[in-house]
């Protein structure tokens, strides 16, 4: 900040002024003469009038004077008037438009207090600078967790970005004359983003109880400003460099990412200040996934992981719950069995995106892809919802697999998924059994959760009423206790199975 | 009813004659074909429900995909002597149906018979080699693309795409590369 005080020399003393002095003086019978005129301006030394940043302007005048306060440009050409005949003392702002509504290039603007008083005159000026500030591109960084885009349809499968990829970038600051919005995160979860550099805004993944990383490379234009500027985002700390154009910010957040799996979306404000004043800022908006770890599927290949489409929605579901395995699976049941709009097939029990290959029940191939799109409906059977469950369950880091329950069966009353009522025949009468059962267990069979029913939970599976009883976490022998009634399976084929 | 029974026994082509295939596209009322793997074949949606279908190189291939396709149905289907060589469930909403080296199994809504007798219905005359297997070419360091002329679809298992496009250039290759031909018969290429 510079400030400029030129006193007008029209201002001469009265020698003939009385004084006030000790006894024998003589006495001044005329008024006083009113202070000498003066004007004095403060403004901020740096400002980024395209990112919310403004001038603040302090003028003090002298009683009685009439101050015109204007701006000029490094040429000394006049391009704003802020106030005309300014009465008082005053403190306002400007933000860097010129008289025509124009925001002014970056530079150096010298703002000018003009103040008149009779015949007086007086003139104080400062400098101010008009910057350009701002992230150019972000990365996030810290222990990523892939997300793979799964391709609805076309060529190829899947696309994973690199964990260390450049998360967001625009192609620059400002374009015709107005600032550049960094993307915000990319909302077609199906839909692969085709452009890779500039104009998307990538999503990251991290196990819930990760501390994120996000590396900023600034550009813009400091108009010669020699002055230390700061960087602040609240919540997050800088650890790693300095504001400048060209370098490159790291912060971290304050906090791990979220107490347990759900979607953190964050609306940061990275902030640019000069001392503790704010000279210009930028909205970044993230979307992160907070999953209970890496995924469990024991396949590799591009499309084992978490797929965007898949645990977008269930994590959103998933808020909430506690950073357990057991809650996890839990909450994943409910979400299949009461959100998804998916119904059991009563007429055949007919698996609409599970085939078991070579005839092998430990080959379950699961369409996820063609779940997501609901291409072949929402009626599914046993098969379907294991597959369902066990691979959200395994794209969150909660490891599952599904298993088998047969020979045939018949059953105890039982509430199918998009049923109604209990019944013990859900295929109508004579359809009372099963002539196998897909459910999951993260640990052989000591453990059962099962999205296709609930079973009948009052103590009496054999008769109505019924009582819902989600299968979370149930044992596998109180499992069997209440779905079979006459029959002997027993539970084998553990496996993972494959997607696409 | 009766008329695609009829039709359907007087067109069904032996169990020795390999048939070319099932065209993916254009057979009316299937929507866009869905390629799994070379074991599974490939699906479609239909109203109501979908289609799945195999073209093995074998009656024994297409034969075994049926009793495949029955394991992951509850109920047990009748086998009832309607259409093809062998046929399962229902003309109704589930039928599993084999014709020599093809396999389907159509769930629909009351129209399952006359879906699977349209499907056996745009089997060509003849029988058309099967499709080379596509080649992967090495185009650069670290680069390679799946050249696959005329395949109506390629997939892919392992290895890592280079580019979130749709142009099949990988930089990581691929453990194996499927091409789908026009009449859902895979081709397989593999490390």
């Amino acid at each position: 900040m510079i400030l400029l005080l030129l006193a007008c020399p029209s201002d001469p003393v009265d020698s003939s002024r009385p004084t006030d002095s000790a006894a024998g003086a003589p006495v001044d019978t005329a008024p006083p003469s009113p202070p000498p005129l003066e004007a004095a301006i403060t403004a901020s030394a740096a400002f980024d009038p395209l990112r919310d940043g403004r001038v603040w302007i302090d003028v003090s005048l002298s009683e009685g004077a009439l101050a015109r306060v204007s701006v000029a440009d490094e040429s000394g050409a006049e391009i704003a008037v802020l106030v005309e005949d300014l009465a008082v003392s005053d403190d306002f702002s400007w933000g860097g438009r010129d008289d025509s509504g124009t925001i002014v290039p970056a530079g150096v603007y010298t703002l000018t207090v003009e103040a008149t008083r009779d015949e007086e005159w007086v003139s104080a000026a400062v400098q101010t600078h008009s910057v350009r500030l701002g992230a150019l591109q972000g990365t996030l960084g810290g222990e990523r967790l892939p997300l793979i885009w799964h391709r609805g349809s076309g060529p190829g499968g899947y696309w994973s970005a690199p964990v260390d990829a450049v998360s967001f970038s625009i192609a620059a600051l400002e374009q015709d004359g107005a600032a550049v919005a960094l993307p915000t995160p990319w909302e077609e979860l199906g839909v692969i983003p085709e452009e890779t550099e500039v104009g998307v805004n990538w999503p990251a993944a991290y196990a819930y109880d990760s501390v994120p990383t996000l590396s900023i490379t600034l550009d813009g234009d400091l108009a010669g400003l020699d002055q230390s500027l700061t960087a602040a985002i609240e919540g997050w700390s800088l650890v790693e460099g300095s504001v400048g154009v060209d370098q490159t910010l790291t912060f971290e957040r304050d906090a791990a990412l979220a107490d347990g799996p759900q979607v953190v979306e964050e609306s940061l404000t990275l902030q640019f200040l000069l001392a503790e004043e704010v000279i210009g800022q930028q909205a970044v908006e993230l979307r992160l996934y907070a999953l209970l770890g890496a995924h469990t599927f024991i396949e590799s290949g591009p499309a084992y992981g978490a797929w965007v489409a898949a645990i977008d929605p269930a994590l959103r579901a998933l808020e909430g719950v506690q950073a357990s395995q057991d809650a996890v699976l839990s909450g994943l049941v409910e979400f299949i069995f009461r959100d998804q709009g998916l119904r059991y097939d009563t007429d055949y029990g007919a698996s609409a995106y599970v085939n078991y290959q070579g005839g092998s029940w430990t080959r379950a191939h699961f369409n996820f892809t063609a779940f997501l799109a609901r291409a072949n409906g929402e009626v599914i059977n046993c098969s379907d919802a294991a597959s369902i469950l066990s691979g959200y369950a395994n794209m969150l880091g909660a490891d599952l697999s599904y298993l088998i329950l047969n020979p045939n069966f018949e059953l105890n009353y039982i509430l199918s998924i998009g049923g109604e009522e209990f019944t013990r025949c859900p295929f109508g009468p004579g359809g009372c059994g099963f002539s196998y059962h897909a459910l999951t267990s993260p640990d052989g069979s000591d453990t059962i959760y099962d999205a296709t029913l609930a079973l009948d939970g009052d103590g009496d599976p054999r008769n109505l009423p019924g009582t819902e009883w989600l299968v979370q976490g149930v044992t596998g022998e109180a499992y069997a206790d209440a779905l079979v009634r006459f029959g002997s399976p027993y539970y084998h084929s553990e496996s993972k199975g494959t997607i696409q | 009813m009766a008329a695609w029974i009829i039709a359907g026994l007087l067109s069904t082509a032996s169990a020795q004659e390999l048939h070319t295939g099932i065209p993916v596209r254009g057979v009316e009322g299937l929507g866009e074909p869905d390629f799994l793997t070379p074991e599974l074949g490939w699906s479609a949606p239909i109203e109501g429900g979908f289609v799945k279908v195999f073209v093995g190189t074998s009656a024994e291939q297409a034969s075994d995909w049926v009793k495949q396709a029955q394991m992951s149905i509850t109920v047990v289907l009748p086998l009832i002597d309607v259409l093809g060589d062998e046929a399962w469930g229902d003309a109704s909403g589930l039928l599993i149906v084999r014709s020599g080296n093809i396999a389907l199994q159509v769930r629909a809504q009351g129209n399952a018979g006359e879906i699977a007798q349209a499907m056996l219905d745009a089997i060509p005359a003849g029988s058309q080699p099967w499709p080379s297997p596509p080649v992967l070419l090495e185009v650069g360091e670290g680069q390679w693309r799946v050249e696959a002329p005329g395949a109506a679809a390629v997939r892919f298992t392992g290895g890592g795409q280079a580019s979130p496009g749709a142009d099949l250039t990988f930089s990581e290759r691929p453990d194996a590369v499927v091409a789908w031909d026009e009449w859902g018969r895979p081709s397989v290429w593999s490390q």
